[in-house]
Parts: structure tokens; sequence; C-alpha cells
């Protein structure tokens, strides 16, 4: 294998592939980095049997060959190089050389046969999603996602259209965050889980592209290609929850104050936060209070005002402090809308003006 | 139940003479996630996590899977890759408890099933036990999906409790569904259509509800005879019933009783829930209970002996949720003493565990009877030969005679000290009335039906 290619673009694409390595997997072939000459491409791939990913670079001649280098030391080695060079990249007796004016490395190459092939999706549908708002909504929502793998329709993404809508969910049972986006036309496509865990890949590659992105997806299975760009990843099977029906309608008592404010006062509260992160929040119309108040019995405690337009009943609640300030996550407007159902009836956070993002989080039993 | 055991042992086999033929890092990368779902006609289907495991093993590992497979079962003839994952034993609530002490949870759980058919897809007709008792109905819902809309539109199937009427018309909708995703199936309960009903009065919108219905190709309402005295949802379903038959779509009904003895029934629905096909579920014989029961165990796991089952069969008499609840004590404990059980132990479960037959005495007997006639239940005693009480007094000896069996002499004694002549009258009175009046029919019906 033998070929020369510009360091920028050798160092976008170790870096990405490499952030899918695993390190002490059963297969140790997961670590590398498959790097492939094949007639006037460059071909990098890595995968985690969840995700696999793999870029494509141009190059002017080289040999045809295949090998498999530690991906880590690779993107080191690389990185290190100085910037608007260019690497040459040669096998030789069991190393991948990697040479350029200054000087050159030798990595030591693995067994590239173990290497797995990443699937194509064949027999799949296609259809196109614009790239800026598929990203969009995945960020919006993805940090809901639950961590445990108990029920994996949980720790996923759920993608699904509403006639020219764009909806994205996700759920921890906790709390749920749903963004909506309007999309130029309607799409049909069937809704789709991304599990949590392999969104992050996929985020970088939407970042890149513009307009429409192509997609492959049977039921296990998600292909994109993103210019020079290949990524797929495994699908989540199962149903996820008609989160809808859990949405509350109607409302004891409504708040509406700066985002900002909110802000500053949760961050304080982290500091006073007890093992259960509960944080009280206590909301008075008739005197026009809306108090939040944290308490740790080995910290101490703290309690602030905030400034904000307040209308229904009274009400005292408390919530997980981490799961109020994961509302703030994608709200950008200025101010926003917190709206009570009740003791032990969800809450609902949304952004003053944009009614494209809703957030459900839970109280906490007192 | 045996072919469960035998695919696992078949995989297993497989694996050990993999294992042998393939790197460590290899086997217990690409083997260790899978399992085989199922062995037809000698094509072994193996279950693997993903798309990864699928192209990897068509690809480089094809041949030695295929070798291992003609090694431990010879009629092997191939071998196809599905994703599929395996169910396994999850370590539940292990972290959650602490957590959900705290925090309430969303209540997501509620919202699984019901997307936009409610229909459960556990019930089919692979996992539903025809026997004598229901062959009937189960031929009749069989021609429902042939021709659905044609042949016997309604289809009314009634019985006792737990004798599978869910089931079998989940099933129709199922299998119709699986034939053909197109058509718009939904399955509700008559309560959850009364709710609708309502619901769509208060925030008057009525119109949306009635569209909603009618746009289906395939209805199936369950437990209808809770419909029995409110007008105005018997009303709307009247209407959605005839736009529906007009345009031949399918219609289902379940419920516990026949027709004609639901009472506070409006005339014109029921004639029309008699115009298809009317057809009851019994409780299921004892082969068809036997039959039940193995069936029930293999979906647990549960390798039952015959005898066991003969005599779960032979004592527990009532209906398949029953057979149900005796089973799952009966795996629950095999599982905690690590043994399979003997005799004793079964009939002892089963003893613990059935409901004790309700004991009705003749107090009240008389005390219902009277109520359902409203006349005082002191004057069914007296020596009156008013019309009025006449007639309960005699319903009584009948029941008396017909559900409990109790002596001639017995029953005119405890009625106040009568002649058992004058009982005997009584009962061949009221049992040759009963041949051809409907409306004494139906009372008994509906007496008896209170007393269980």
């Amino acid at each position: 294998m033998e070929c020369t290619v510009n360091r920028e673009e050798l160092l976008e694409a170790v870096l990405q592939t490499e952030k899918l390595t695993v390190k002490n997997h059963t297969l140790p072939v997961l670590s590398c980095i498959h790097v492939e000459v094949s007639g006037d491409k460059l071909l990098l791939s890595a995968t985690n049997l969840e995700v696999g990913i793999r870029f494509s670079i141009t190059i002017s001649d080289g040999k045809d060959g295949v090998v498999a280098v530690s991906g880590s030391v690779l993107s080191h080695v690389i990185s290190s190089l100085p910037s608007g060079t260019s690497v040459s990249l040669s096998t030789q007796e069991g190393y991948l050389v990697v040479a350029n004016s200054e000087g050159s490395s030798k990595i030591a190459l693995q067994e590239a046969e173990d290497f797995p092939v990443l699937p194509e999706v064949d027999d799949g549908d296609s259809f196109n999603l614009p790239a800026k708002e598929l990203h969009a909504a995945i960020s919006a929502v993805v940090y809901c996602a639950s961590t445990s793998t108990i029920k994996p329709e949980l720790s996923s993404v759920f993608i699904h259209p509403d006639g020219a809508v764009l909806i994205a969910a996700a759920t921890d049972s906790f709390r749920l965050a749903e963004k909506r986006i309007p999309l130029k036309e309607t799409i049909e496509i069937e809704p789709f889980l991304i599990p949590s865990k392999s969104t992050g890949s996929l985020l970088k590659v939407l970042e890149r592209a513009d307009g429409m992105v192509k997609m492959v997806s049977n039921k296990h299975q998600l292909s994109v290609t993103v210019d020079t760009v290949y990524i797929t990843l495994r699908l989540v099977a199962g149903t996820f929850p008609d989160y809808t029906q859990i949405i509350p309608k109607e409302f004891v008592t409504e708040a509406t104050m700066l985002t900002h404010d909110f802000e500053r006062v949760l961050r304080k509260a982290t500091v006073f936060s007890d093992q259960f992160n509960q944080t009280v929040v206590t909301i008075s119309p008739k005197e026009k209070k809306c108090f939040v108040y944290t308490k740790n019995e080995s910290v101490g405690e703290t309690k602030d005002s905030i400034q904000a337009a307040l209308t229904g009943e009274s009400l005292e609640i408390s919530f997980n402090q981490k799961y109020l300030v994961d509302a703030l996550h994608s709200v950008s407007t200025d101010s926003i809308t917190i709206q009570f159902a009740g003791q032990s009836q969800p809450a609902i956070v949304s952004p003053v003006g944009d009614s494209g993002f809703i957030y459900l989080v839970m109280p906490m039993n007192r | 139940m045996t072919q469960v055991l035998d695919t696992k042992k078949v995989w297993e086999d497989a694996l050990v003479d993999i294992e042998l033929s393939v790197s460590r890092a290899n086997f217990s990368t690409w083997f260790k996630g899978t399992h085989v779902v199922k062995i037809e006609d000698g094509i072994v289907f193996i279950g693997v996590p993903s798309q990864f495991y699928k192209d990897w093993l068509a690809d480089k590992h094809h041949k030695t899977i295929l070798r291992a497979l003609r090694n431990a079962e010879p009629n092997t003839r191939g071998v196809e890759y599905i994703i599929a994952r395996e169910d396994k034993k999850k370590p539940k609530h292990e972290k959650k408890i602490l957590r959900s002490s705290a925090v309430n949870e969303l209540p997501l759980d509620q919202h699984y099933i019901n997307r936009a058919d409610n229909l459960n897809p556990r019930y089919t007709f692979e996992s539903y036990v025809v026997g004598p008792f229901n062959e009937l109905a189960f031929a009749a819902s069989q021609a429902v999906v042939k021709e659905p809309g044609i042949t016997y539109n309604p289809l009314f199937i009634y019985g006792n409790t737990g004798c599978g009427k869910t089931h079998l018309i989940q099933a129709v909708g199922n299998h119709l569904k699986k034939l053909n995703n197109t058509r718009k199936i939904f399955y509700t309960t008559s309560e959850r259509f009364g709710t609708d009903i309502v619901t769509a009065i208060q925030q008057n919108n009525i119109q949306n509800v009635k569209e909603k219905y009618r746009q289906y190709d395939v209805l199936m309402m369950d437990d209808v005879q809770f419909l029995s005295g409110k007008d105005k949802l018997q009303e709307e379903l009247f209407h959605i019933f005839n736009s529906l038959y007009e345009n031949n779509k399918q219609i289902l009904f379940s419920s516990d009783r026949h027709p004609s003895y639901i009472s506070d029934l409006t005339d014109r629905l029921r004639s029309r829930f008699g115009q298809g096909m009317i057809i009851d579920v019994t409780i299921p014989d004892h082969e068809s209970r036997v039959a039940i029961l193995k069936t029930k165990a293999a979906h647990h796991n549960f390798l039952l002996g015959d005898e066991l089952a003969q005599i779960i069969a032979n004592e527990v008499e009532g209906n398949i949720r029953d057979l149900e609840g005796i089973l799952n004590r009966v795996i629950c404990q095999t599982q905690l003493k690590g043994k399979s059980l003997d005799i004793n132990d079964v009939k002892q479960i089963v003893k613990n565990n059935l409901r004790p037959q309700k004991n009705v005495s003749v107090k009240d007997l008389v005390e219902r009877v009277s109520r359902y006639y409203d006349v005082e239940s002191t004057v069914i005693y007296e020596k009156t030969r008013k019309k009025e009480v006449v007639k309960p007094r005699q319903i009584i000896m009948y029941l008396m005679r017909q559900d409990f069996n109790i002596s001639y002499p017995t029953i005119g004694q405890k009625l106040g000290g009568r002649d058992h002549t004058t009982v005997i009258h009584s009962c061949e009175k009221i049992k040759r009335e009963l041949t051809d009046d409907s409306i004494l029919q139906r009372e008994v019906e509906e007496i008896r039906a209170m007393l269980k």
C-alpha cells in the first residue's frame, strides 16, 4: 500500500474514525482504524459494532492495499504533524510508515483480516431528510434518553414525521423532551429509533452536510451518506410509548420568567443539592412571589426569588434540579413558561414564542 | 415443548464445535450474542444482535456454522441469519428503586399497546387451542378471515368469562392485519367506546368520533353487554354499525351472553347483532383443557408432564384463566424447588388456589328471586296464592331442583312446609313453560347469572 495525502484532510478523517474505536474489546482489531487504498481513494473506517463509519479521501495516485493500525496511535501521530504539509503512507514489513518532510514514524500493523465489514442497507427504503433540521431535532432531545439498557426504546431518540413536521422525542421516564421542526414539504417515512449512544457520530456527520441527506433504512439498520462519509448504525427494534397521551392539557399554575434568571438561580442551587438533587419551587400568584429553595444538611441552604409573571393557584412542588437544568439545554429564547398540572403531575417547560419544543418533567415525591 | 429444548441443545452442541475452529477473539465477539430462533424444514434460523453480525457470520463463518450444525443435527439443510434479540431475563429495577422513590415516573407504561389498532400481538390463531367447545366459533372466525365483510357479518361471539372470546376476535384482527397491512383495523371495548362518545359529547365534536369509527375496515368490539341500558351509546353504535355494514366492512362483537339475554338493549340493535352469525364458546372439555395447559406451558418454556396436565385439567373445571393461574403457580413452585412436582404437590396447589365453590343458601336464593320480581321475600314462605308470589316461588323451586339438586320433600319443607307433590308440580310447570315462553327463558337466565 502506498499513497500521499493532504494532512488536514487526513487528520479530520482520523480523528472522527478514532472516536469509534474500542479499546479492550474481545475483538482486538476494533481498536484499529482500517486503512485501505483502492484506486484513487483512501478509505478510513472504524466501528464499535453499533456504528460504523467510513471516510473516503481522493488521492492522486497510489498502490492498492489494506492495513489496520491502532486508532489512538495513528491519531496521535497525524495530529502532531505540522499543518499544511502532505503526508505519505506506505507499508513496510509489518509496519505502516507515516512520513512527511520532517521525518517518519512506523506503526505496527494488526490483523486486518478480522476487521468487520460495514453493513450496507440494500433491502431498505431510501428517503431524504434535511440535514440541518434532523441535526437540530436530535440534539434538542437526546440528553433526555435513558442511560439504562433495560428498555432499549427509552435509551433511544424517536424520530417520526407528522405531515410536514419532523418530530424527535426522547425520555428516560422521569422527563421527556419533544422537538418539532417544520419542513418545506411533507415527508413519509416509517418512524425509527436511534440508540442515543450512536447519535454522537451521526450528529458530527450531519454537521458537515447541507440540504437533503439521503438515508437508507430497513427495520434494523440505518445508513447515511454525506459527501465522502458513509455512516451506518443499528436501529432499536421496538415501539416508543405513545407519549402524547401523557402531556397534560389543563394546568393549575403557570409561571413565565426570564430564561437567564432561572438558569442562574438553578446554577447556584446546584451547590446545595442533596443526594436526590431536590429543589423546592414555591409559587404564590396572589402575593406575586416565586421562590426556589434548596437545602443540604451538610452544606447549607439557599433561597432565591425569581421575577416572574404568575397565574393560577399557589403551589409548592419539588423537582430534581438536574432535570430542570436540562430543560434549558435547547432553549434559545429569552423567556420560558413553566406550566404545572398539580402535585405528582408532570410539569411542562416551554420556550416563549417557540411552539416547537416542550419538556415534560415529573416532580418528586414529598 | 420438545422442539424448544432441542433447538437450544443443537445450537449449544454446534457452538462447542465452532469454538474449536475459530479464534477466541472471534468466537467471543461474534458468537456470544447468538441464539437459535427456530428450526424449520432443516433450515436453522440464527438470531443475531445486528446487521454487523449478520453480514459477518454470513460472509466469514457460514461454512463453519453449517458444518457444526450438521454435526449436531444431521438433518440441517441450511442456515439463515435474522436480526432478533434474545429474550433474556432482565436484571430488573436494580438501580431504579432508589431513584423512583424520589422522582415519580411518567406513566408511559400504559401506552405501549395503545397504537392505531389497539390489538395485542400476543393473541394469534397459532396460540389458540381449538377443541369441541370452540371449534364452531373458530371455524366461523376462519371464514371471516377468508372473506371479511361477506361471509358472517357481524360475527357475534358469546360465552362465559375466560373462555377465549377476546383471544379469538383479536386473533381475527391480527391475522387480517398480517394479510394486508393497509386495512384499517380497530379493537375496542364497549367501555372505551362509551368513553369516546362521552368525551366527544362534552367537547362538542361527536362528528369526529363518528368519522373515526366509520373509516375502519374491520371493527371489533369487546364486551358489548355493558351497553345495556345506555341508550345514547346504543344509538351511536347503531348508526356506526349501519354505515359499516352497508360498505361490507367486517364487524365482530363479543359478549358474555346471547344478545337476546342482554337486558335493556334496543330491539333494533339486538336484531342487528343477530343478523350475521351468533356463536357461543363454552367451557373447555377435559381434553381441550389438557391441550391448553400444554400450549401455555410451552409458552413459558416449561415441560409439563402428561400426568400433571391430566390432574390439573381434572381438578380445575372452570375457565381458562383459572387454568392459567394454577399453571403459573406450578411453574413458580417448580422453579423454587428446583425439581419437578409430584402429584400430591399439584393437588395441594389446586386445592389452595381454587376459589371455593360459591355456596348459595336457600335464603339467598329466595331473596334474590323475590328482589328480581319485586316482592317481599317473606311472602314466599307464606301460604298465599297471589299470582305475583306464585311465579317467583315456582321459579325458586325449579332452580333449587335443577341447579342445586335438592330433593322435592326438602324443597317443600324449606319453603314453608309445602307438600312434595306441590313442588313436583311447580318444577314440571316451569320446565314446560320454559320450552316456549321466551320471556320466562330470559328471566331464568338472568336470575342464574345473578347467582353466579
